[in-house]
């Protein structure tokens, strides 16, 4: 089922950066970078997280039925051999997790 | 298996209320007012890919990605980035940015200010993912997509972001490639204008690496100038041309004593440093200009050993062109910033720089460009000493190697809007040598931009 996106206020986090005394010695960088939880902390806050939330809808209006999900795994699959690109799915995707792209002449 | 739907739609005449919400919902679109491609649900949907525009306001982008110059899909990887799927966050950021990284420490980031989470608490810090996810991973390989190759020849011209974007888009597509910089080193603005502190060269260097092993040539120490006779596009001996030559002469001050020995333009100040050669400096620096150039000459001034370094700029801290971050780094670090002054003279003796004479300014009217005009207070006027003064009030395009192009008044290339082609036929131009000084990620579409038309253009 789709998760409620996360709102809870964060306040600002103090980012690091190279000491005022260190810079006047040289050229340094001064910013520091985030690292892998800080990084993966700040983007769950995005609002559009576009990530497939498994709802089903795509997989209840493709008119070719060639969207399914796996039982076991609980992922969404489309079956590209039937689908006929008509994009119903990614216009009722409530996360735009689905993209449609032109095929390219062989 | 999948099996196929097995019922055909009738429509019960009896029922039917013809309120069109079937015709317009139907992906096939059979109807015949519905079919212009561009505008139906189907063009929405494959956007830009199938019309020849985008169609505006059907289903829009998330405002970060419709904020971003090369409207890249900023929610699509920073939902990548939550799930811990960083490899395929960088393969979604490389599909539009050839310059990931150096967009990551220096883009001024129009995508945060559209952020809609700022009305929850702050902006997702995009830029920083980016520049988190371009230095995860620094060895992968770009995709290498333009298996096709084709025989065509292209010239760019200059080795910045836009000229880089360009050589990259082109190498993809196929052609064959060749950079000309004047500079010894490759990199415009980023490695001769942005200091290292912001951007460190390392960075620079990997994706021009990168951007080298898609096969593109790129020819340091060789300048290039167009004759004014027309041919040169002929007699260089390539099927097009990409001219990002940026802007690189500082504008001047038009004040008296700006000759004298102490008085540095800007980014000849900056690139000096970049290029390792000797500056000199004195214990008391002056700035004058409220933009990047000025804050980053600044910051360089305070590490190169000036003790105090004073900051002049004609309008507010509102109207102040840099990066809001940067100008409070500059602050932090201890430069001195004075508003609404601009200078009137410089005070030299023997030759040198000792100080300059400076007027009060206040705010008018919005100019045409929505900037509030500063306006001399009279008989304001207030002596200050300093013997580097280093004048960065903006920066012109070099008009010597483009003989025979057609110019705007202000001196950038006028180039078609729509397929930016200067006045010469196959030439074509982007970044700061048309818009004037801009930014970073403009000029990266600038060249992307030109690639396609160059694309089009030889596939006539
Ligand atoms: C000090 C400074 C700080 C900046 N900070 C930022 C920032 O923080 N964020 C941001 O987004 N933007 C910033 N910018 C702006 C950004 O760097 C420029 O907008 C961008 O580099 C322009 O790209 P370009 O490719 O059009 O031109 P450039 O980067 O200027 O590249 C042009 C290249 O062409 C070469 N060339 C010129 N004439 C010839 C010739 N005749 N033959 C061969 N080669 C030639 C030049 O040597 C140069 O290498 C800054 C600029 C400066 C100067
Ligand atoms: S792709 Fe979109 S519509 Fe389909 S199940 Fe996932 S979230 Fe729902």
């Amino acid at each position: 089922m789709a998760k409620e996106c996360k709102k809870e206020v964060m306040s600002r986090p103090k980012r690091k950066s190279l000491p005022i005394k260190e810079r006047r010695k040289g050229f340094s960088p001064v910013e520091f970078g985030l690292i892998r939880e800080e990084a993966i902390k700040e983007a769950e806050r995005c609002l559009g997280l576009r990530e497939c939330q498994y709802c089903e809808i795509c997989g209840l209006l493709c008119p070719d039925l060639c969207i399914t999900r796996d039982e076991k795994t609980g992922e969404v699959l489309i079956d590209l051999d039937y689908c006929k690109g008509c994009g119903i799915c990614a216009s009722v995707c409530p996360k735009g997790a689905i993209e449609m792209a032109l095929e390219e002449a062989k | 298996m999948v099996e196929g739907r097995t019922h055909r739609p009738l429509i019960q005449a009896s029922r039917c209320q013809g309120c069109d919400v079937c015709i317009r919902g139907c992906p096939v679109e059979l109807i015949p007012e519905y079919r212009k491609e561009e505008e139906s649900l189907r063009g929405t949907l494959y956007r830009g890919k199938m019309g020849k525009e985008m169609v505006q306001g059907k289903v829009p982008l998330p405002p970060c990605q419709e904020a971003c110059p090369i409207h890249q899909d900023a929610r699509g990887y920073v939902a990548l980035i939550a799930k811990g799927k960083f490899k395929e966050a960088l393969e979604l950021i490389r599909e539009v940015n050839p310059l990931p990284a150096v967009c990551g420490f220096i883009c001024h980031h129009p995508c945060e200010e559209a952020c809609l989470r700022e009305e929850v608490d702050h902006p997702i810090p995009i830029r920083l993912l980016k520049r988190f996810i371009a230095e995860h991973d620094r060895k992968r390989e770009r995709p290498k997509k333009g298996l096709r190759k084709r025989r065509e020849k292209i010239l760019v011209v200059g080795s910045g972001p836009a000229g880089l974007a360009c050589a990259n888009d082109l190498s993809l597509l196929g052609f064959k490639v060749t950079i000309f910089e004047s500079l010894p080193v490759l990199g415009g603005m980023l490695t001769v204008g942005i200091p290292e502190f912001r951007l460190p060269r390392e960075v620079i260097k990997m994706e021009i690496d990168g951007i080298r092993e898609l096969g593109v040539k790129m020819e340091t120490n060789h300048p290039f100038r167009f004759d004014g006779n027309g041919r040169t596009l002929k007699r260089s001996g390539f099927d097009a041309i990409f001219l990002s030559m940026g802007a690189h002469r500082s504008s001047k001050l038009d004040v008296p004593g700006e000759s004298l020995h102490g008085v540095f333009p800007g980014v000849e100040f900056l690139r000096d440093i970049n290029l390792g050669r000797k500056v000199e400096l004195g214990k008391k620096a002056a700035i004058l200009g409220g933009g990047n150039v000025a804050i980053d000459a600044a910051r360089s001034a305070l590490r190169l050993g000036s003790k105090q370094v004073d900051l002049y700029y004609r309008r507010s801290r509102k109207e102040m062109p840099a990066i809001p971050e940067d100008v409070q780094e500059a602050v932090r670090e201890g430069v001195h910033i004075h508003l609404l002054t601009a200078p009137v003279r410089m005070i030299g003796a023997g030759g040198k720089a000792i100080g300059m004479e400076c007027i009060r300014m206040r705010l008018g009217e919005p100019d045409e460009r929505g900037r509030k005009k500063p306006i001399p207070i009279q008989s304001s006027n207030f002596k200050v000493n300093a013997e580097t003064i280093i004048s960065a009030i903006g920066q012109r395009v070099d008009q010597r190697p483009l003989k025979g192009l057609e110019k705007n008044p202000d001196g950038t290339i006028h180039v078609d809007p729509e397929t930016s082609e200067t006045s010469m036929k196959g030439v074509f131009a982007g970044g700061d040598m048309v818009t004037g000084p801009g930014w970073a990620i403009d000029a990266i579409a600038a060249g992307k931009k030109g690639a396609e038309s160059i694309h089009q253009f030889l596939s006539r």
